[in-house]
This record gives C-alpha cells, sequence and structure tokens, in this order.
C-alpha cells in the first residue's frame, strides 16, 4: 500500500517560493491501479517523483508497503511521459537497463529484456535503435524496461501524453490488457484524459492548482476484467463525461485567475 | 527525386536507409558543384597569373605544382615536415587526452568545476598566440617548448567541450539512472560517457584544427624550425612556387587531419541518426 500524507512541497526558484502541493493525503491499496488527474500545474507529476524518490516533500510523509520513501528504490519502476531511452543504445540494452543497473549478468538480463519485449508487442526490433522506432514503440520500450525489473509498484508518468489519438488508443488498450495479466502491480498512473483514466484505473485522484491538492476521489465503477469494449458502453461515457465536465470547469477557473494575476502583475508596474 | 536506399524492413514502419557508398558517391551532385568549383577556381587562378608582367609574387597554378615536384624530392623538405610533426605529434595527442580527462573530472564535480574554471575563462579569453613568446620565454625552444604550445592551443576547446557534454546530459536521463537505481560507477561508464560522447568528439574534431594552427603560429611568430622555417626561406629567397607549395602541402595535412577525425567521430557516433 502507498500512503501519502499530508504532503506539502514548496519550491524556490530565484529567491520566489511556489507552492506546489498542499497537504496532499490518499491512499493506494496494493494492486490497485490510481489515476492522478488535474489541470497544468496541480503537482500530479511532482506527486508521482516523490514517490518515486526523486523529490523530497517539504512537509508530510509518503510510504509504500509502510516504509517512508527516502530515495528510489528496486520495488518502483518509473515510465515516463517522453520515454527517456538512451539513443546510444539498442532496444534490447534499453530494455535491460534496470536490470544492469542492479548487476543482473548480461545473458540472464537480456533474456529477461526479450521476454518483456515480446509481451509489448515489440519481438524482432531488440537490435533496432530508438530513433528508429515511433513514438508508441518508444513508449512500449519503456513499459518492457519497467515491467523487466518486476517492481511492486509502477509508476507512470503521463506516458501516453505525447501520442497520437489513435497511437494513444492503442497503447491504452494494450496497457490495459498488460496490467490484468499481471495484475498484482501496484501503479499510480498520471494523465490528463478522464477517458484514459477511468478505462485503466480503479480509483481516480481529481486534483486542483493553485496550490496542488486533491480535489476529490473518485472511485470507478467498472468491474474488472475490463476489456476495450467499456469504452463505447453507455455507462461508462456517462462517468467520463460528468467527470471531463468537471475537470474542464477546474481548468476554466485556473485559466480565469492566471488571467487575473497578469492583470494585477501588470498594474504593480 | 531523393534517393533514400535500402527503403522498409517489415511494414511496422520501421525504415532503414543504407547510404550509398564507393564509387558512385564521388559522382553525386553536390561532388560534382564543388570538384567544378575547385577546378574554376584554378583555371582562374593560373589565367590571372598569367596574365601578369610579373609573376614573381604570384606564381601561376602550374608553376607552384612544379614547385611542389621539386621539394616532395628534396630531403631537406621532408626533414622540415619531420621536425614539425614531432611535437605537433606529443602535444596533439596530450592535448587530446587531457582535455577529455580534466574535462570528464570537471564536469562530473562542482567542486573542481569552480576549481578550474576562473583559469579556464582566463586562457580562453586570451588569444593563445600571445602564450607563443611567453612559453619560449619560459621553456626555450627544444621539444617541450614546442609540443606545450600544440597542446595550448588543443586543450582548452577540447576540455570546455567536454564539460558542456557532461553537463547537458538531460535532466530526464539523470531522473531515469537514478529511478533505475544505477551505481555511479557504472552510470559513468554507460550513461555519462556516451551521453557526452558527441560534444567529446566535436571537441576533438575542433582542438585538432586548432593544434594544427598553434603548430604553425609558433613557427612562424617565434622559432625559425621545421615548415615554417620553409616557409620564411622561401618568402626571403622569393620563390614564390616553392613557398606557395609549402603552404599547399601545410592545407593539405589540415584536410587530411581533420577528414581522419571526422570520420572517427562519425564512427564513435554511429547510433547517430543520420541526415
Amino acid at each position: 500500500m502507498i500512503q501519502v500524507t499530508s504532503v506539502s512541497k514548496v519550491f524556490t526558484r530565484s529567491g520566489k517560493s511556489f507552492e506546489a502541493l498542499r497537504d496532499v493525503s490518499f491512499d493506494v491499496g496494493t494492486g490497485r491501479f490510481v489515476s492522478l488527474i488535474g489541470p497544468s500545474g496541480c503537482g500530479k507529476t511532482t506527486l508521482l517523483k516523490m514517490m518515486a524518490g526523486l523529490i523530497k516533500p517539504t512537509r508530510g510523509s509518503i510510504s509504500i508497503g509502510g516504509e517512508e520513501v527516502t530515495g528510489s528504490g528496486p520495488d518502483r519502476a518509473l515510465v515516463f511521459q517522453n520515454f527517456v531511452l538512451l539513443p546510444w543504445a539498442d532496444v534490447l540494452t534499453n530494455t535491460a537497463f534496470g536490470l544492469e543497473a542492479r548487476g543482473v549478468p548480461k545473458k540472464t538480463r537480456e533474456q529477461m529484456a526479450r521476454d518483456q519485449l515480446e509481451r509489448v508487442g515489440l519481438g524482432g526490433f531488440e537490435r533496432n535503435y530508438p530513433h528508429e522506432l515511433s513514438g508508441g514503440m518508444q513508449q512500449r520500450v519503456g513499459i518492457a524496461r519497467a515491467l523487466a525489473v518486476d517492481p511492486d509498484t509502477l509508476l507512470m508518468d503521463e506516458p501516453f501524453g505525447s501520442l497520437d489519438a489513435i497511437t494513444r488508443n492503442v497503447m491504452q488498450h494494450d496497457l490495459l490488457r498488460l496490467w490484468q495479466e499481471t495484475a498484482t502491480k501496484t501503479t499510480v498512473f498520471v494523465t490528463h484524459s478522464m477517458e484514459e483514466a477511468a478505462l485503466l484505473s480503479d480509483r481516480v485522484v481529481i486534483m486542483d492548482t493553485r496550490p496542488g491538492r486533491v480535489a476529490q476521489l473518485v472511485d470507478v465503477p467498472f468491474p474488472r476484467p475490463r476489456d476495450e469494449g467499456l469504452s463505447d458502453s453507455r455507462d461508462y461515457l456517462e462517468f467520463t463525461g460528468e467527470l471531463s465536465h468537471q475537470l474542464e470547469q477546474m481548468q476554466r477557473i485556473d485559466m480565469a485567475r492566471s488571467a487575473d494575476e497578469d492583470r494585477d502583475r501588470g498594474d504593480d508596474d | 527525386m531523393v534517393d533514400v536506399g535500402n527503403v522498409g524492413v517489415d511494414g511496422r514502419g520501421v525504415v532503414e536507409a543504407t547510404p550509398r557508398r564507393g564509387l558512385r558517391s564521388l559522382l553525386e551532385p553536390a561532388r560534382l558543384v564543388g570538384a567544378a568549383s575547385i577546378l574554376a577556381g584554378l583555371v582562374v587562378w593560373e589565367l590571372y597569373a598569367r596574365s601578369l608582367e610579373n609573376n614573381i609574387f604570384f606564381p601561376t597554378f602550374l608553376s607552384m605544382i612544379e614547385g611542389l615536384v621539386g621539394l616532395v624530392q628534396d630531403p631537406g623538405f621532408w626533414d622540415a615536415y619531420r621536425q614539425t610533426l614531432i611535437p605537433f605529434f606529443w602535444g596533439w595527442v596530450t592535448s587530446m587526452l587531457a582535455g577529455v580527462l580534466i574535462g570528464l573530472v570537471a564536469g562530473l564535480s562542482k567542486t573542481i568545476w569552480k576549481l578550474v574554471s576562473p583559469y579556464v575563462a582566463f586562457f580562453h579569453a586570451l588569444p593563445v598566440s600571445v602564450l607563443v613568446p611567453v612559453v619560449v620565454v619560459a621553456f626555450g625552444i627544444d621539444l617541450l617548448a614546442r609540443s606545450s604550445v600544440v597542446f595550448l592551443f588543443g586543450f582548452f576547446e577540447v576540455m570546455l567541450s567536454t564539460v558542456v557534454g557532461v553537463a547537458y546530459i538531460s535532466d530526464d536521463i539523470r531522473d531515469m539512472t537514478r529511478s533505475f537505481g544505477m551505481g555511479s560507477l557504472r552510470a559513468f561508464r554507460r550513461v555519462v560517457l556516451p551521453g557526452a560522447m558527441p560534444a567529446i568528439m566535436a571537441g576533438l574534431r575542433i582542438g585538432t584544427g586548432r593544434a594544427v594552427v598553434g603548430m604553425v603560429v609558433m613557427e612562424l611568430l617565434l622559432v625559425s624550425v621545421g615548415v615554417g622555417r620553409l616557409v620564411i626561406r622561401y618568402r626571403a629567397l622569393f620563390q614564390s612556387p616553392e613557398l606557395y607549395a609549402v603552404v599547399f602541402t601545410l592545407a593539405i595535412f589540415g584536410l587530411a587531419a581533420l577528414a581522419l577525425m571526422r570520420r572517427l567521430e562519425v564512427y564513435v557516433l554511429r547510433w547517430r541518426v543520420e541526415s
């Protein structure tokens, strides 16, 4: 279980401080899939990086399996929005990167990487370089790399955010299938899209901005195993429609507020 | 139409382009245009020099070639090159090695960077030629002194480029490496070094060019030895064809050195997208 307890984060840049998160608390049950969603600047990526141990909270704490997160660890693996593959290494080496970091011998780690590549549908591309692959395929490598280290917790930072709409759909459905096969992996998934969150998650944490905070926790009512047919069902459309509408309102309010602030700043000058 | 070589692998969106090689590449339009341009330049040179009443100061192309043929049969010419290239070699090799090593250390450690950066700023702002008399006064004109001058010309370029290469490895890649918990020694070998390699190779190439400049500048400015002495002598004796021929061989040497570094760069960075 991941427990986020009263987490606040204040960034200070060139003398100015910026409150990225204020008093954020929620739990992610073991083996559950939880999405963090909200307008840009709500601190969802910051929160994910805290779970990964890359950023420390200013106040509050995050614990995973009862132990407080103080740094990165072999129990967690990250998937990045812009893939972050090593451009000088082929697909197999990239996929095996996490295993290599742990000192797994070459033969073993390459076999494990091959297995994962097969699972994400990239068998036969082991010797290609990242730039030879499309964005969707590069993110498949990113996912395979994370799965290869067999983490208890999978942390995904808008993994499909930079893909085109069609690729995105395909990737969502493939991830749904992959995740349900793997089942017990606790997953935290940052996204902008309510449709994506509702399809994949058990629970959605809706966040708001200025400062970043939890606005609402919503349990997704659709039973598992789900398949891609879900996204055509009436219930699903109603559910996502309602929440997307809320999200859009939040975004509008945020935009109006930032416009006001800009005007205020203009008056000061 | 653009020729992309052999396209397609398996219909899954992967495109592999094989660049054309061998004799055919000599016939590519870009190369033909370049060759034609040089040829035209030579013809203009030849005609202009012939039109002069007195071409003691400006020899024709053909007489330069004659001078060149004479030079390469003269053992003195090769001795001069040997005299020049030995300090060049030592200065060049040490500047490349030291530049990369110190650059890596300074790029990895903020403390060390703070220690060396004032020196780097000082020497980088200074035209290196000015250091030639300083070195000569300090070390004389022996092999060590002349190698040092070449070293000074090449070193800072390589070092700075390496520091920048290490510093500009993206935060995402650093985060990724950290998130998988890779130890720093392994991360250096597998992430930092290859990540900085494009900048390092560019630094080596530019540094090589500057080392060649250093080699010639020193011999012309102060220490009349080697190829520099040939240049000065032929100028004094008004042997323009030979003077031009020596300059021509220096150009060939510079081009060859750069081409070699380019080859090395392309080989080391063969993972890069061909464009």
